[in-house]
Order: C-alpha cells, then sequence, then structure tokens
C-alpha cells in the first residue's frame, strides 16, 4: 500500500481518523570533486547548475524516503503537512530534511 | 610582433577576457531561459496553483480524493561578470538587478518543475504551494550557485477546475 504524502493541513476528498504522530527523515550529502569543477566553470559563463540541482533533488528523495519508512512501520497510510528544510553543515556539505504528521486516512 | 609577445599579452589580460567572456554568455543564457520559461508556462497554464491548504468553498472545486506530493528545484548561478559587479555595488548599496532576475527565473523554472510533475500524475490543481531559497557552498566558502525550492500537494478535482479562478 502506497503512503499519501501531502503538505495541506487537511487531505481533500479525505478524512483523517487516527493520529499516528510526528515522522521526520534527513540526509547530509556532499558533492564530489567533478561535479564542483563543472560547478567553478558555471560560475564562470553563468547557468544551470545540473549537477547540483539533481544532487539535491535525489538527496530530498532520499530523505523522504526515508520518512515514508518510519511512517510504514508505525501503520500510518497518509502524512500530511509535509515541511522541507535545508541547512549546511560544513563547507560544501548540506543537511536535507522533511518532517510531517503520519496520520490514518479513510 | 612575434608569439612570445603576443602569449604575453593574452597572459596578462585573461581575467579581462574571462569578465568580457561571462558578460555575454551570462546574458544569452539568461535570455534563452527566460524565452524557455515563457513556452513552458504557457504550456502549463492550465494546473492552478493555490498558497491556502483549502479549497475556497464557494468555488465548489470537488477534489477526487487522489493526492500527492509534488516538489520542483532548480540550482542557478550568474556569470564572473555580474558576481564582479555585485561585489562592487556592496560600496554604494543599490538593487542588484541581475540577482533580482536570477531570483524571478529560478523561481519560475522551479514552479514548472513541479507543474510537470502534477501533468504526469493528471492532477490539474496544485494546493499549498511553498518557496524556498537557499544558497549551495562552494568549496571556498563562497556561494557557488541558489537553489530555488517549491512544493505543494497535487490534487485531482472532478469538475477540472472550470469554476476556479486563473491563476497568475
Amino acid at each position: 500500500m502506497d503512503i499519501i504524502l501531502t503538505n495541506t493541513s487537511t487531505l481533500p476528498g479525505r478524512e483523517v481518523i487516527k493520529h499516528i504522530g510526528l515522522v521526520q527523515g534527513n540526509t547530509v550529502r556532499t558533492k564530489h570533486l567533478g561535479r564542483d569543477i563543472a560547478a567553478g566553470f558555471k560560475n564562470l559563463v553563468g547557468g544551470e547548475l545540473r549537477g547540483y540541482t539533481e544532487l539535491l533533488g535525489e538527496a530530498r528523495e532520499e530523505c523522504t524516503a526515508r520518512m515514508v519508512e518510519e511512517a510504514k512501520t508505525s501503520g500510518a497510510n497518509a502524512i500530511i503537512n509535509i515541511r522541507y528544510g535545508t541547512s549546511s553543515v560544513a563547507n560544501g556539505a548540506s543537511e536535507l530534511f522533511v518532517y510531517g504528521t503520519a496520520v490514518v486516512v479513510s | 610582433m612575434d608569439l612570445f609577445q603576443k602569449a604575453q599579452i593574452v597572459l596578462f589580460f585573461w581575467p579581462v577576457l574571462l569578465l568580457v567572456l561571462g558578460f555575454f554568455t551570462g546574458r544569452l543564457i539568461s535570455k534563452r531561459h527566460l524565452k524557455r520559461i515563457e513556452q513552458a508556462e504557457q504550456e502549463l497554464e492550465h494546473i492552478r496553483l493555490w498558497t491556502t491548504g483549502a479549497f475556497p468553498e464557494s468555488l465548489n472545486v470537488v477534489p477526487t480524493g487522489e493526492n500527492t506530493l509534488v516538489n520542483g528545484n532548480v540550482t542557478l548561478s550568474l556569470d564572473v561578470f555580474r558576481t564582479m559587479l555585485n561585489a562592487f555595488s556592496n560600496i554604494f548599496g543599490r538593487n542588484l538587478k541581475s540577482s533580482e532576475q536570477l531570483c524571478e527565473r529560478g523561481r519560475r523554472e522551479a514552479i514548472i518543475r513541479m507543474k510537470r510533475q502534477a501533468q504526469n500524475f493528471g492532477a490539474d490543481q496544485i494546493l499549498h504551494v511553498r518557496f524556498e531559497g537557499y544558497s549551495v557552498l562552494g568549496k571556498s566558502g563562497r556561494a557557488s550557485g541558489l537553489e530555488f525550492l517549491t512544493y505543494g500537494t497535487a490534487v485531482k478535482s472532478k469538475n477540472g477546475g472550470q469554476n476556479a479562478p486563473i491563476n497568475v
């Protein structure tokens, strides 16, 4: 069974029947050297840094997957009010975290 | 002028050459990006965006109950010429026009990517749209790029949101 993810406080067209609690997932990622060099070159000419876009996108998917895993083990079938957060841990490394409320919906 | 002298001139002026290169490539890239954004925006006009968490009752939007989280992200960077110009502008303080445009492009691109995900899901409404901006740090500790993230809840509606107002 797939878990429904939303960032609204209610689910449109569904009713919340049980509250499970807060679930979260996080991941810390750093870019490898090749991507840094490519980004350095892009800093000269301008434009999209595709390597970073992909990296942050993948990292976000991974922390979402961790959150979903936590919700599944606690028996929820939906996570509502999801929020994303980003913070830089050290130079070149960034932490991505995601949190939400696990609930059971009809 | 022999080859050695020419090489000397290039060695002496290479920072200037880089700045000139950055000036032209930066302008070209942002212009082409804006064109792509405008095309994609017209293509995805039918998906409506809401920053509210629920539909206003007066509009009678009937959700089918199929929802999913969608997000779009993009990392953009300025060229070396405009980065330098912005650094000098710090002395006097003024609007950084190039950075303003960069942020605008980044947000619009992120919206487009989010809308594409919603389109693949088959949704026609996105609720509770939120933006986030974040600077990616480079090796030397300076900001080497800006990430723009936008996310929301894609919702399928029965009446196709015909009663909903046009989003801006």
